[in-house]
């Protein structure tokens, strides 16, 4: 009771007097002005510090992705016809980061002239989610998507400088298959400009026009026909090395085999080159193109050399023979560049059971 | 207070004039006080914006990224030309080019400074708006008389409106 009473003299004694009443209001004002001023400037200075900091950090952020950033291309290049510039591709994210490819240039270094595939409606990446790797991801450019690069009056027998460009700014230059290189000097000095791979010889029973048991077929060396028209699957590719040139094949290209027929006497039969898409057999055919170091499946089948009257008709093994080897053999015959070429692989043996 | 004490308060002719003075103390010092607190107000404005532009403008120097795709350089009969593509790879839009320069990177003599450049799309169009957007890709070409020294090393050094800085390196 007696403090408040005390508190109420202090109040009337202080309001009912007005002196230094100025400087009380004086000393409020300084006191606001300081503090509004004085902390506004200082947290907004803060502030803005901090958003430095953020873009900073986020930059520096950036730089990691930069340097993570580790995509590997390995592939080969040809020239399918002058000016033009075939690139396959395996493209390797080998790194932590997501990857995105935005270009691709093939500088001719013989003639000095280059080209550039950015142009989503000639990159088989047009679909953003084909461009963009994941850690690990493999993107392949293989010779059905194969990108295609416009560099003047650039020839088969040039030399090329090529590199893809990612999103963050690294470049990523195309390195050659070694493979290919070592086959590059056994096959095209030794016995012709095409080699076979011989770890993709596959054959199809054939119903019709339909390759059965499509894509994985049975392995190539043990046949059985069953009396059954079958189609032979072989990977080619193109070693014309150093010209570089582009080998067409025509219809008249075969796959021959002697089997045997009874013990005493052997029997030949060819299948006709034929082009398969998807699972079907075609009725019609156009010549098959070999690029430069892209390997290339092809496909043999028909009893004689396509368009077949009537339509496609596979060749069989004669269902009454006996089982035995049986050699193999590949008859090309075709254009290498624009110059006339034949080519024949006595490749492989296959065992025919029926 | 009383209604009482008012209407003496009223009636009452001592003191008036300290009574007034004191009102008209006070209210200077009130004005005074409200102008000195805006104005007070007014100049920390103006710094927190320039410190907000200064920042703003360092934060998007410092995301500004030019990427070189391609250097070319082309040497003809009386002159020779530098073609440049660019691309934006960093994350800041309206990327603008200010100034080129090309120097002996051995030497260090400068052999062209250019500004400002004409910046093309990569189909060769020119660009309306002359900068580059985030992961838009252009190029500029720079041309003079005579021929750079065969073998040499040549940088070209791209300054952007925001003032950052881009070299790449070349061979004529």
């Amino acid at each position: 009771m007696k403090a408040l009473l005390r508190l109420r003299r202090n109040v009337e004694k202080l309001t009912g007097s007005s002196r230094g009443f100025s400087s009380v209001i004086g000393t409020i004002f300084m006191v606001l002005l300081v503090l509004t001023s004085i902390t506004g400037v200082f947290l907004w200075t803060l502030y803005q510090n901090t958003l430095y900091n953020y873009a900073v950090r986020g930059q520096n952020q950036q730089e990691l992705d930069v340097r993570n950033e580790n995509v590997v291309a390995n592939g080969n290049y040809s020239v399918p016809s002058p000016g033009k510039v075939s690139v396959i591709a395996n493209l390797t994210n080998a790194g932590p980061v997501t990857a995105q490819i935005v270009n691709l240039w093939v500088f001719d270094t013989s003639r000095q002239t280059y080209g550039f595939n950015n142009s989503v409606g000639n990159k088989p990446w047009a679909n953003l989610s084909w461009t963009t790797l994941k850690a690990g991801q493999v993107l392949k450019f293989t010779s059905n998507n194969a990108t295609k690069v416009t560099v003047p009056n650039a020839n088969s027998t040039d030399s090329f400088s090529i590199w893809f460009v990612t999103a963050r700014g690294n470049t990523v230059p195309l390195t050659k298959s070694q493979a290919n290189t070592l086959i590059t000097a056994q096959v095209s000095q030794g016995i012709g400009s095409v080699a076979m791979d011989f770890s993709s010889f596959l054959y199809y029973n054939v119903s019709g026009n339909t390759l059965l048991s499509y894509p994985n077929g049975g392995s190539g060396y043990i046949v059985n026909s069953k009396g059954n028209a079958i189609v032979f699957k072989i990977r080619l590719t193109n070693f014309d090395y150093p010209q570089r040139r582009t080998i067409t094949l025509f219809s008249f290209s075969v796959l021959w085999s002697l089997f045997p027929q009874t013990p005493q006497s052997q029997r030949g039969a060819p299948w006709y080159i034929v082009n398969v898409n998807g699972n079907l057999v075609e009725n019609t055919f156009n010549n098959v193109t070999l690029y430069y170091g892209v390997p290339k499946d092809v496909y043999f089948s028909a009893q004689s050399a396509m368009p077949m009257a009537g339509g496609f008709k596979g060749q069989s093994f004669p269902q009454q023979g006996i089982p035995g080897t049986a050699p193999v053999n590949i008859a090309l015959i075709g254009e290498i560049g624009s110059s006339p070429y034949g080519q024949n692989l006595p490749f492989a043996s296959i065992y025919v059971k029926s | 207070m009383s209604l009482r004490k008012v209407w003496k308060l009223l009636r009452e002719r001592r003191a008036v004039s300290v009574a007034i003075s004191n009102v008209i103390l006070a209210g200077a010092v009130i004005v005074v006080g409200f102008v000195v607190l805006f104005w007070g107000q007014s100049q920390s404005t103006a710094y927190n914006n320039a410190y907000s532009q200064t920042m703003s403008s360092d934060i998007a120097s410092l995301q500004e990224k030019l990427t070189f795709e391609n250097v070319f350089y082309k040497n003809g009969a009386t002159k020779w030309n530098v073609t440049v593509y660019l691309l934006n790879s960093g994350s800041q839009n309206n990327v603008t080019v200010k100034t080129v320069s090309i120097k002996n990177v051995i030497t260090g003599a400068y052999v062209i400074w250019s500004s400002p450049v004409v910046l093309k799309f990569f189909n060769g169009t020119t660009m309306a708006k002359q900068r580059l957007d985030m992961a838009q890709e252009g190029y500029f070409l720079l041309s003079s008389t005579g021929s750079l020294i065969k073998g040499t090393r040549y940088s070209v050094l791209i300054t952007t409106g925001r003032g950052s800085s881009f070299e790449s390196t070349f061979a004529a």
